[in-house]
Parts: C-alpha cells; structure tokens; sequence
C-alpha cells in the first residue's frame, strides 16, 4: 500500500471534520473563482469596450496624445481618405474611423452651455456596436448632402438643459483652426445616453464632415483601426508603427485609462479577498491537521517504532491535507462553475456603478489558468498549513508517543 | 545478537532525575524466547525500549550484532528496526484505518518486498496466526485476541531477528493470554526468532528458555532457566 492511499484512508477516520474541512477548502476555492471570474469579466468587458470605443489601434498626430494644441486641429491628422483606402486593402483590418474631438458653446437661442463634441463617421454606430442608448429619434444618418441642415446626437441631460427634442434647431459655436470664432445651426437628430451623466451633460456628436466645417478644417483629431482579431493587436501596432514612421500609432490600451484605473483597483481588492480566503483556508487545515496528529500520537510512535521514518509519516500528514486542498480545489471549482451557469440562465443584473446610470449583468468568467492557479495555491498552502501543525509531533521521541494517552 | 552493557537510564523527575535502569548488562542470545519479569515501575518496559531501540541509555552501551550503537545517528537506528526488529504491543497498536492484510504487510511495505513475496509472506503469517478469513476486516471488527494475533503476524512477517513484546498478554482474558502465549512460542521457533518479552503475568515464564527479573532497575543475579530446570 503507498502512502497516498494509506493518506486516503486516513481521510475516512473522522468524516464529519473532513467534510467540514473539505467544505470549507471548497467555499474558498469557490470564492476565489468566483472573485477572480467577476474581475476576468470586469477586465474583459471593459477590454472590449475600450477597442470598441477607439479602435485596437489609433494612427494621430505624433504628438496629438502628448501636448496641449495652441489651436483647435493644429496637432490634427491630415490626407486621412487615402490613408483609409491604403488601409481598408488590409483583410486584417475590419474598418477604419475618422474621428474629430471638439468644444465650444451650444445655443437654443434663450440658452447657452458648454459642450464637448465629436465628428464621427456615421458607420460608427454599425462599428463600435452598442455603445451607447438611444432614447428618441433616430442615430446619425448614413449621409448628408451639403445642402442638408447638419445634424447632431445630444446626450440626454445636455437636451434636458436646453429643452431640446429630436427636431429642435441649435446652433454649435467653437474656435476654428485658424483661430476664428464660427457657427454652424444643426438639427437634433437624436438623443443618447452613454451612461455616464457627467458625459451626458455635454456630449454632442455629429457628422465628421459638420465638425471639419465648423472648425474650417480637413484634418481630423485621430484614425481608429479596428481589426477583425482582437489578439492581433500588438502585431497591427507594430506593423503600422514600421509603415507610418512620421504618425503616432498608439494601443488601445494606452489610452484606456478607465480600463487602466478598473483593473489596478479590483486587483487589489480581490487580490486582499483571495489572500484572506487562502488564509481562512490554512487556518481550516492547520486545526483539522493539528486534530488529527494529536489523535493519532500514539499511531506516529507505532509506526516510528516499526522502523518509518520521520518523514514518511509526515508524507502521509501532508498527503492527506494535499488530497484535502485538491479535492476542495475540484467541488469548489464544480462550484463556481455552476454559479457562473446561474448568473447567466438567470440574468442577474448589477446596480450601476458610482457615476454611471445603468447597470450590467453580472457574470463569473470560468478562466481555466485561474482554476489551475487556484487548485495549485490551495494545495500548496494546505499542505504548508499540515507541515506546520505536524512537523514538531512526529518529532516526539517515539517513547512519549507510544506512552500518549 | 544484542548486548546491553552497563546500560543506566535516567528521566526528569519533578526537581531532579529519577533512575530508572542501574548498570544493567544483558545479551539476548539468537533463537531464545526471553522473558523480563518484575514489579510494575522496576523498568522492565525501559529496558525493552533500549532492546527495541527506541530509547538510548544515558550511560552504557548498547551492541547489535556487533555493531555499538552508543554513537549512530536515529536513522541508523531506523534502518535496523526497519529491517531487523518486529514489535508487539500490550495494545496491539494495529493501524485502525488498514485491514488486517494491510496491517501485516506494513512492514514489508517499509522494506520495500516485492508483491509477489509480500503475498506470499503474509499469507503465510496469516495462515500461522489461523485469521485466515479475516483479512478484509479492519482491527476494529476484531476480538482483542484477534487483534493480538495480527499484531504477531505482523511482528514476524518480516522474519525480524528480534521481536520486542511489551505486555502481550496484559490486556487479555486468560483462555486468549495463554493461545497467544503458545502461538508466539510456536512462531517464534518455526520463524527461528529471538523474542523478547517484558511481562508481569507469571503465566508466561514457563514458556520462556530465560527469564530475566528485574527490580528497582537492576537485574538480579537470578536467571532462571525455564527450560533446563524443567529438564533436570
């Protein structure tokens, strides 16, 4: 018989506390997972929404993300049609976006207020996908005629404040690129809620072609290369970087600041969760193993006596709590697993966050590597939590322990 | 086989140290079935630990097979009970969660026989001991003389040279004590093993070609020789 299995049937002496034990190992591997897949899904969404939002790759001006323009679009991208053609012949990239960033005063005639707008292409919409809330009339239309009155997207607070409804004539009022002041009268197409009610309070989108004639400008602020491989992205950065050595070509993450600032906070707080469930863990199995060796002291002195060494017997101590921490590992993964099925066929929703005005279903991601970090730390620290209960008493001098009552 | 020489032995007691064995010189012959007799507290378990080694004396040393022990390291020690030694407990002391086959084949797992030999050896024990349809059972489903007899099975399926027994007989009725008795004789001359046993039941010593019989932790001059004096 090896020592696993005599570990094994060790297991079987006292059933309630090894349950209790294999219990208790499980609910911290399910809270692990669970932590840990609610980050993953955090991470992964807002990873999603980032490469939605600018594009996996963003072609500027060098210097656009890196100092303050003296005037509107003097940091501006120009010849941006030939560069969308060159780069729409790429069967890697899905689409290209041309995006134009800008602020002034919004007017209703009796009001006026501060806006921050962006000229956007309107296949943005079919593009990014569903960014934001559309709560009446219609989304940009597919084209304007010159002779068409320019339309704009108003975030719904803005409209509020302005009295505005789809239909309602404004007038936009910005610094050109030469410097100049001009206005541009515009239709409210639509009104949009992003979610975020300090964005809803100034957010104005319009046609691309509006915008450049409001600034008097055919640049535009940044090009937004969205490729058909999410994981392509740093291959794409890379290539485009060696193509357009004179641009700035930026990752999607270095300007997912939200995403940046998610991540370092749930890491941390997640991360003190999993370190407090993989205590409460090596707590469970230091007192289970601690039981255990003082129960079976006079079982250590027989087997010393016939000639086992120190450390088979505590192999077969720290075999029993690893069996403990990897069958834990696998009932709390079946756990989790069927948590994460739960939230799912249930939909179960998440308040909005602090600053936002909806909110988002909650979802467990089921990472694999996790699950295998999980079982591996788990064991680990039940086996350290074992090593230190049991090392000094199969240390007894085998005559003490033959003698314990 | 194994000689004690001037062994004394000492534990911490209240404020200073009590002695529990005084010079005492022993040589357990090969073959013999030996008997330590004397009072409950005059040593006799003290001196089956320094046999079995399991204990180390304070003064003295202790030769196996010619081999001094006053100097090896714990796992030399080991080593030797490992392969050599076999030991019965007044309690058993059986492994509660193994079954009977598994309890007697601890030893031989500790030297690593093979399987084949390893079946064949315990099978034979088992036959010896006659627990043959209880292998499956775990010591639990057993009589205490049962679980004797898989103590002894399991003390002998190693073919030890020496057999360390400490109160075999103490916890069983007398009818039990006494098949025991005769079945560690019997064994022990068929599996040609030195058996030593620390005993206070006077049954015993007629079974025993040497009693020793200590009082006080010393070892007094009379050694009865069980077997010649039956003879003359």
């Amino acid at each position: 018989m090896k020592w696993i299995a005599f570990a094994w049937k060790n297991l079987g002496r006292n059933r309630r506390r090894t349950l209790a034990t294999l219990l208790l190992t499980a609910i911290g591997v399910a809270g692990l997972m669970s932590t840990s897949g609610f980050a993953l899904y955090t991470y992964e969404s807002l990873r999603e929404f980032s490469m939605r939002d600018k594009g996996h790759v963003i072609l500027s001006h060098p210097l656009y993300f890196e100092q303050e323009e003296d005037t509107p679009m003097a940091l501006g991208l120009s010849g941006v049609t030939q560069l969308q053609r060159t780069l729409g012949a790429d069967p890697g990239i899905r689409a290209t976006l041309a995006s134009l960033q800008f602020n002034g005063l919004i007017t209703n005639g009796d009001k006026s207020t501060i806006f921050l707008g962006e000229g956007v292409e309107p296949e943005v919409f079919q593009v990014q996908g569903p960014m934001m809330t559309l709560n009446s009339g219609r989304l940009l239309s597919m084209t304007l005629n010159t002779a068409d009155i320019p339309q704009v997207l108003l975030g719904q607070r803005l409209a509020e404040a302005l009295n505005a409804e789809p239909g309602s004539g404004l007038t936009l009022m910005s610094t050109t690129a030469g410097g100049l002041l001009n206005a541009l009268d515009v239709e409210v197409r639509g009104i949009v809620s992003s979610g975020i009610p300090d964005l809803d309070a100034r957010m104005v989108m319009t046609h691309l072609g509006s915008a450049q004639e409001l600034l008097m400008t055919d640049k535009v602020s940044q090009l937004g290369v969205y490729l058909r491989d999410n994981q392509a992205d740093r291959r794409y950065q890379q290539q485009l970087q060696e193509q357009y050595p004179d641009l700035g070509v930026t990752p999607w993450h270095e300007r997912a600041f939200f995403y940046d600032s998610v991540r370092s906070l749930y890491n941390r707080i997640f991360g003190v969760m999993g370190v407090i469930l993989l205590v409460m863990v090596g707590f469970a199995i230091f007192n289970t193993a601690s039981m255990s060796v003082l129960e079976r002291t006079r079982e250590i002195g027989t087997l010393a006596a016939m000639g086992t060494r120190r450390r088979e017997v505590l192999s077969v101590f720290l075999s029993e709590a690893a069996l403990i921490g990897l069958l834990g590992s696998l009932v709390g993964l079946v756990l989790s697993g069927l948590l994460s099925l739960g939230l799912i066929l249930f939909d179960v929703q998440m308040p909005p966050p602090p600053g936002q005005t909806e909110g988002y279903p909650l979802q467990l991601y089921f990472s694999p590597l996790m699950a295998l970090l999980s079982t591996a730390l788990v064991s680990i620290i039940a086996v350290l939590a074992s090593l230190f209960a049991t090392a000094s008493s199969v240390r007894k001098p085998i005559t003490e322990a033959l003698n314990y009552v | 086989m194994l000689t004690l020489d001037c062994v004394s032995k000492s534990y911490a007691s209240g404020q200073g140290y009590q002695k529990v064995l005084d010079q005492v010189s022993l040589t357990l012959e090969p073959g013999r079935f030996t008997a330590l007799v004397g009072p409950s507290g005059c040593g006799k378990s003290t001196l089956l630990n320094l046999c079995g080694l399991i204990d180390r004396p304070n003064e003295g040393r202790v030769v196996w097979q010619e081999e001094d022990l006053s100097a090896v390291s714990d796992a030399r020690l080991t080593e030797i009970r490992r392969q050599r030694l076999g030991f019965v407990f007044q309690s058993f002391n059986l492994i509660p969660v193994m079954s009977v086959w598994d309890n007697i084949a601890y030893p031989l797992m500790l030297t690593q026989t093979a399987k084949a030999e390893q079946k064949r050896r315990v099978n034979e024990v088992i036959d010896a001991v006659g627990l043959s349809d209880f292998i499956r059972k775990r010591p639990d489903e057993l009589s205490g003389g049962q679980r004797q007899r898989v103590a002894i099975a399991r003390a002998l399926v190693k073919q030890p040279a020496l057999i360390i027994a400490d109160e075999p007989t103490a916890s069983l009725d007398e009818d039990t004590a006494l098949t025991v008795i005769r079945l560690m004789k019997t064994l022990s001359h068929q599996f040609k093993t030195t058996v030593v046993v620390a005993t206070h039941d006077s049954r015993l010593t007629p079974f025993c070609e040497r009693v020793y019989q200590l009082d006080h932790g010393r070892l007094l001059p009379r050694v009865q020789r069980a077997k010649e004096e039956l003879v003359s």
